[in-house]
């Protein structure tokens, strides 16, 4: 088993599955610092998926798919904004009801675009790119796993870096805490915060659609029902314990991924029932998230 | 005199009816200090925001230097001039106070913050005027004072001429409030022209140039604050006249029907409580003095049952700890909140669902409730604490004054044997405060033990019968000559400046 964890494929594997859960943490951070949360994330990851897997087949494009997939979580997020922010409905239920409908509609679409197929191998996505530094990629250990990588690993990076810069650095940012850490005062400063909060869902709509096209375009190349498995939620826990840093919520997320990649990886490698095996990621996920909860609640007194 | 702005004949009438403003008038002029004094309910409030945008007048013209003007948000108001001071601030605690300052007018270079030029800004105005403000503190860690100093920085970094403020002094100390006003003062001479809200007679007289009396929506008197006594301003306020002093005889306190021994309440970083005891007999009414986050909330809060605590507290014979609210109320505790929006009243509900809800009395039957005898009971209550509401109205269309009145009608009714008030007369105007003041008096005559937490120096020094002030948590001083007391000497109590050895 140590030969596996050491091997340098388990360092990139860990990455490829923390890859989705990462954009699902940074769709979930952008939306809660700006007071809303949008638990529908999971859902948006899986239209996300859909779209981006069959407008890359009928297109031939991965550029197209990218594109769709992007647009596919942008609305998932509106339907939320307009039931949430327009129409005052509870933010949390409306995610329930979001997530319920996307399961729904993706098979929908599968199955009336492929003739009653609950997945899309047979019409394959057309993938995103791989990436491969010269030289760099050759360093031991490290070099594969961060200098070979997908393309939408790279995009990644550069997301938490947009995020860090937007939250820190611009009047964007300054909008979107101050909706989320007291509304009225922006109200009272003249800025909507239903303009800043549905700018904010935009923004967490085109991640949770990247981490989408993820599982589908680079990691799977097809879509198949089901294939977020709760890994949006993951970000969202991820999040959660981050506090609302972005590095420390990527952080999070990348354990998670390396739970995740276990559970799968683990089935051939350690003598262990594979049942017990696929309960870890969100066994995980319960555990880090009552840790946290203990640990918040000392830290208030 | 030059005038700056004028409203004329303005009229605001909500959806529901309500009538918030009937052809008021007020009239501003370059550099002064102006009050707009008045009860609660009397339409103060609802004038300066349709000044500042937030409400739109039904009637009425708003001329600025003599030219009229459609103030539509608080962002026209803003770009006219305008700037308010609200009595709940809208800082953001999570953001540094320099950004505070440039919420909604962030200075960028590019797409970027330019984060030095708005902390050099900041500290800059923070020197013109005298605040002592670090711009790069987070917003959350400076004490109320200080948040009021960023609230008024932020309306000066918008270039603001006249500067609104909301009750400004309603949270602050005898020094901080003096302070305030010195402030008040060199941005009068600066050029700047003033409104304050209040209900304070005092302060009017003391920082005003002229006065507009409002009640019932309309405009009843525009004054010169060195021409007219306290006397003659609260008889214009309130249209009779009302006694500003307490009227009320010695105490003759009883038997203990209160007392907390060593209570401890740990808190971040130091403790809420620091080893206190003390007792309250009936007959009395103790005074829990101190400024906000001293403790005094905190050794209220354990009486009532609504924190945990370690050491003895014991409310009429039973230890609090482990019983419910419920079972202490019981008892024969009444609690007068210090919250009436969230804790003392239910805002979804009419004012008959907020009066029984805490204690049906004998009006049950097989369970269900006697809805015409307790129907007759709240309207009985209604009639005997003066609220302007029907049985039925809902409580969110009431005045703040009348809301309270409700809760203390409630916790009055209910022949208490201890009643913790605290803060009742936060935010009420002068004629309900006279109203809850004797209605605190004449049960205390009664032989109910009353514990009063207050930080209106004129309520706490008129009202108690002894004075127990928290300091970081503990007793620095206990009065019991509160008549011989004055507000500067309590304020250095406050303060933690003054300390009074035990036993003296």
């Amino acid at each position: 088993m140590l030969d596996w964890v050491l091997s340098e494929s388990f360092l990139m594997n860990v990455i490829a599955y923390a890859i989705p859960i990462i954009f699902a943490a940074c769709a979930s951070l952008i939306s809660n610092k700006a007071g809303i949360s949008a638990i529908n994330i999971e859902g948006a990851m899986s239209v996300a998926a859909v779209a981006g897997a069959l407008m890359s087949h009928f297109s031939g494009s991965w550029i197209v798919g990218l594109a769709f997939a992007m647009t596919a979580g942008v609305l998932m997020m509106m339907l939320l904004a307009l039931a949430a922010l327009w129409l005052r409905a509870d933010s949390f239920l409306s995610g329930i009801a979001l997530n319920t409908f996307a399961s729904g509609i993706c098979l929908l679409i599968v199955k009336g675009v492929l003739n009653g197929r609950t997945d899309s191998s047979t019409a394959p996505s057309v993938m995103v790119p791989q990436v491969r530094f010269p030289l760099l990629s050759d360093v031991p250990v490290v070099g594969k796993a961060i200098f070979s990588q997908n393309l939408l690993f790279y995009i990644m990076l550069a997301v938490l870096a947009f995020l860090v810069v937007l939250l820190n650095c611009t009047k964007l940012g300054v909008q979107i805490k101050t909706a989320g850490y007291h509304p009225e005062a922006s109200e009272s400063v003249g800025v909507s915060v239903k303009r800043t909060r549905v700018i904010a869902l935009v923004i967490c709509g085109v991640m949770a659609g990247l981490g989408g096209a993820y599982l589908s375009m680079a990691n799977l190349g097809y879509f198949s029902a089901g294939m977020v498995s709760g890994r949006g939620f993951m970000g969202i826990a991820a999040e959660a314990m981050g506090a609302g840093a972005p590095i420390k919520a990527g952080l999070f997320a990348l354990l998670f991924g390396a739970v995740d990649y276990f559970a799968v990886g683990g089935q051939t490698v350690l003598s262990f029932p594979y049942e017990l095996l696929n309960t870890l990621p969100y066994l995980m996920t319960l555990i880090t998230l009552i840790i946290y909860a203990t640990a918040q609640k000392r830290k208030k007194g | 005199m030059n005038e700056v702005l004028c409203m004329k004949n303005i009229t605001k009438r909500y959806e529901n009816g309500v009538l918030a403003n009937e052809n008021a008038s007020f009239s501003l002029c370059k550099g002064e200090i102006h009050a707009i004094a008045g009860e609660n309910g009397a339409g103060k409030s609802t004038l300066m925001k349709i000044l500042f945008g937030a409400e739109q007048p039904t009637e009425g013209v708003i001329e600025l230097s003599g030219k009229q003007v459609k103030i539509t948000s608080p962002k026209v108001a803003t770009r006219l001039g305008i700037g308010m001071v609200y009595q709940h601030f809208m800082l953001v605690d999570e953001l540094p106070v320099y950004l505070n300052v440039f919420l909604g007018i962030e200075k960028r270079r590019g797409i970027l913050l330019d984060k030095q030029a708005m902390i050099r800004e900041t500290y800059e105005l923070c020197r013109k005027y005298d605040m002592p403000v670090d711009p790069m503190a987070p917003c959350g860690e400076l004490p109320v004072s200080l948040r009021q100093k960023v609230e008024i920085l932020k309306v000066l970094a918008r270039k603001a001429e006249i500067i609104i403020l909301d009750e400004p002094t309603a949270v602050l100390t005898p020094q901080e409030t003096e302070q305030l006003f010195r402030q008040l003062r060199i941005l009068r001479n600066d050029g700047h022209t003033i409104v304050i809200i209040t209900h304070k007679l005092k302060e009017m007289k003391m920082l005003c140039d002229r006065i507009t009396v409002m009640r019932q929506g309309r405009t009843v008197g525009v004054v010169n604050a060195a021409d007219v006594t306290e006397q003659q301003l609260s008889e214009l306020m309130v249209g009779n006249a009302v006694l500003l002093k307490v009227n009320k005889s010695p105490a003759h306190p009883g038997k203990i029907v209160a007392e907390m021994q060593k209570a401890v309440v740990p808190g971040s970083g130091r403790l809420r409580l620091d080893n206190v005891s003390f007792s309250v007999r009936a007959g009395e009414i103790l005074c829990l003095a101190g400024v906000e986050g001293n403790g005094q909330q905190q050794a209220a809060e354990c009486m009532t049952g609504q924190i945990a605590y370690q050491g003895s507290v014991k409310v009429l014979g039973q230890e609090v700890s482990g019983r419910s609210v419920r079972t202490i109320r019981n008892l024969g505790m009444a609690h007068i909140p210090e919250d009436r929006m969230t804790m003392g009243t239910d805002q979804q509900a009419s004012l008959h669902e907020n009066l029984i809800s805490v204690d049906f009395g004998s009006n049950t039957r097989l369970g269900f409730l006697r809805n015409k005898k307790l129907r007759l009971r709240s309207e009985q209550q209604l009639m005997d604490f003066g609220v302007k509401g029907q049985y039925h109205t809902p409580i969110a269309l009431l005045s703040g004054g009348n809301m309270q009145k409700v809760v203390v009608a409630r916790e009055l009714s209910q022949s208490p044997k201890l009643i913790i008030a605290d803060q009742p007369t936060r935010g009420v105007d002068v004629g309900a405060i006279a109203f809850i003041h004797e209605k605190l008096v004449s049960l205390r005559d009664k032989g109910c033990g009353i514990v009063l937490v207050s930080a209106d120096m004129s309520e706490v020094l008129s009202l108690s019968d002894r004075i127990l002030v928290f300091h970081e948590g503990q007793i620095v001083a206990e009065i019991t000559d509160v008549g011989n007391t004055s507000e500067q000497q309590l304020g250095r109590y406050m303060l933690g400046i003054d300390r009074m050895e035990a036993g003296s």
